[in-house]
């Protein structure tokens, strides 16, 4: 056996049948705990569930403000409209009565996507950390813009700006003007992308999207890409279980029900089975 | 800061002129609408073949093969399914997904979401399939390629890898291969065998365990990993790579149903629960 077999080995037995070195947990008899702070006779009643989200996503203990800032970011995330793909999602789950658990959980991991949703942040966090380091070898956001939307032969598809379905996004207004009440300062990466947006409107017609603005904000709280995912992995669910409730309220099956016409067929023509050998 | 985000453009928010289906489309399933109401199917085809006629003539592994791909399997590729079905069925009560599934058993989480948990676990990157698209891009990318020169180029891409303490582990270089634990994986292999010993043109898996067999030379701690078998027969079975992870969790649900359910009507102390002595808090 190799050394860094047994030293392996060694590290898999000292975690058998026991959970050492955990941020915290249940002390019988002592309280609840995370990270040091006591849940039940610290936190409750004078913080709010933010604080403990934040606490258990990222090990810090917050602000205020940005437990705020966070809430507000999660109104943004959890729209009641069925159109919507995880909320569609949900929508099938109350249509089908599965139970709003699976429902809603359903439509959250439909939203760990690759296109939108919270799946999209660690790949986001890492464009945009490369979009920071061109800026600080010297690329301005105008060299930045015109070298990626090079790169898609003309079309903007720089993660972070534009979206899906429509143009513009009305959350950042909102959030930029949220932030700035809440006196958080534009660090590094919004400045960055409030530059590069100015360019895009300029050259495009697009514009900052929800995702790159959160993105750009928790990186500018030094907050790193598994964090920033842990945060918003389940910012859309409320919106999820609205949409569920709402088919709960109806009939069963009266989601978008489909009459068999409904559907094209584009597939071969009828055939008969081989006939085995 | 150059410009305050008080003088950012004014955006209209608008629809995009984009043009969606009008109707849902599918090359797989064909009905007709029953004669009384139109919201109820019949004459059922999948892939142009009658519904019926597969449920009395065909078999389990030959319709879902048709589902993935599109046409009924030849023999051989119909029995290497088979074969992997079997295989693939289990990992046994010590693999986190199936463990997952056992913990939502015991704790009388409800029938219907028992297997949805341990396959959501089972779409992980550690002894699960959450690398298996990868896996298959690099069977695919060195199928053609030298074995000696594969071997070689791995092994130097992980001992850099290891040289300038890179984050990732050495045996994501090369998804599907590596090692359990620091040991290679006896299993892996004598599923390998077994599926090999099934007649037919298998280029990826025959490239594969010839892959293998070099790396392991080079380096005892090292084979091909369950997924990596796997992989190699979705590559020879022509399963679209986007497919692949979901089959794999779908093979796996007669162990996780199985395990999951196995404990299910006992008491939750039918499972250990680490004592406050053996729980340390920082």
């Amino acid at each position: 056996m190799k050394l860094n077999e047994q030293a392996l080995l060694a590290s898999l037995d000292k975690h058998r049948e026991k959970l050492i070195e955990r941020n915290g947990g249940w002390v019988v008899g002592e309280g609840v705990f995370s990270h040091g702070h006591n849940l039940l006779q610290g936190l409750l009643g004078s913080k709010s569930y933010f604080h403990l989200l934040i606490l258990n996503a990222t090990g810090e203990f917050p602000e205020d403000r940005l437990c705020r800032w966070l809430e507000a970011s999660f109104i943004c995330l959890s729209w009641p409209d069925p159109r919507i793909w995880c909320n569609t999602i949900g929508a099938y789950g109350g249509s089908a009565r599965a139970t709003v658990l699976a429902s809603t959980v359903a439509g959250i991991l439909g939203s760990d996507s690759s296109m939108y949703g919270t799946g999209f942040y660690p790949v986001l966090v890492q464009y945009l950390q490369n979009l920071l380091s061109l800026h600080k070898q010297g690329m301005n956001a105008e060299q930045i813009v015109d070298q990626e939307v090079a790169k898609t032969k003309g079309r903007v598809k720089m993660l972070g700006f534009a979206r899906p379905i429509a143009k513009g996004d009305e959350r950042v207004v909102e959030m930029l003007a949220y932030a700035k009440k809440l006196e958080f300062a534009n660090g590094e990466y919004m400045t960055l992308a409030l530059d590069i947006e100015r360019c895009l409107l300029e050259k495009y017609d697009e514009s900052l999207n929800i995702g790159g603005y959160i993105a750009c904000f928790l990186l500018d709280q030094n907050f790193n890409a598994q964090q920033i995912y842990n945060l918003l992995a389940i910012y859309v669910n409320s919106g999820i279980t609205a949409c569920y409730q709402a088919e709960l309220d109806k009939e069963e099956g009266h989601f978008l029900p489909m009459r068999c016409d409904d559907i094209e067929y584009t597939g071969p023509a009828a055939r008969e089975l081989p006939v085995k050998s | 800061m150059k410009k305050s985000d008080s003088e950012r453009k004014k955006i209209k928010v608008e629809f995009r002129d984009q043009q969606y289906a009008d109707k849902v489309t599918t090359r797989i399933w064909q009905e007709t609408p029953s004669e009384s109401n139109p919201y109820v199917g019949q004459d059922v085809r999948v892939h142009g073949y009658n519904y019926k006629d597969l449920i009395n003539q065909g078999c389990f592994s030959d319709t879902l093969y048709l589902m993935l791909v599109g046409e009924l399997p030849d023999k051989s590729r119909s029995q290497l399914l088979e074969r992997a079905l079997c295989a693939f069925a289990n990992v046994g009560p010590r693999n986190n997904a199936v463990r997952a599934a056992t913990a939502a058993g015991v704790s009388r989480a409800f029938d219907t979401h028992v297997l949805p948990i341990g396959m959501l676990v089972m779409g992980g990157k550690h002894q699960g399939c959450g690398d298996l698209a990868l896996a298959i891009q690099f069977l695919k990318s060195h199928v053609d390629t030298n074995i000696n020169d594969s071997v070689a180029d791995a092994l130097t891409a992980s001992l850099q890898a290891i040289a300038t303490d890179d984050e990732a582990e050495p045996k994501s270089l090369l998804p599907g291969f590596g090692n359990y634990y620091g040991s290679y994986d006896p299993l892996a292999n004598d599923i390998a065998e077994c599926l090999l010993d099934v007649d037919g043109d298998w280029q990826h898996l025959q490239w594969a365990q010839a892959f293998s067999k070099q790396l392991n030379a080079a380096n005892p701690e090292w084979h091909w990993l369950r997924e990596g078998v796997f992989a190699a027969v979705c590559c020879d079975l022509n399963i679209p790579s986007i497919m692949a992870a979901a089959l794999y969790q779908l093979c796996h649900a007669p162990g996780i149903i199985a395990h999951g359910f196995e404990h299910s009507g006992s008491p939750a102390t039918v499972l250990p629960f680490v004592s406050d002595d053996d729980y340390e808090i920082k």
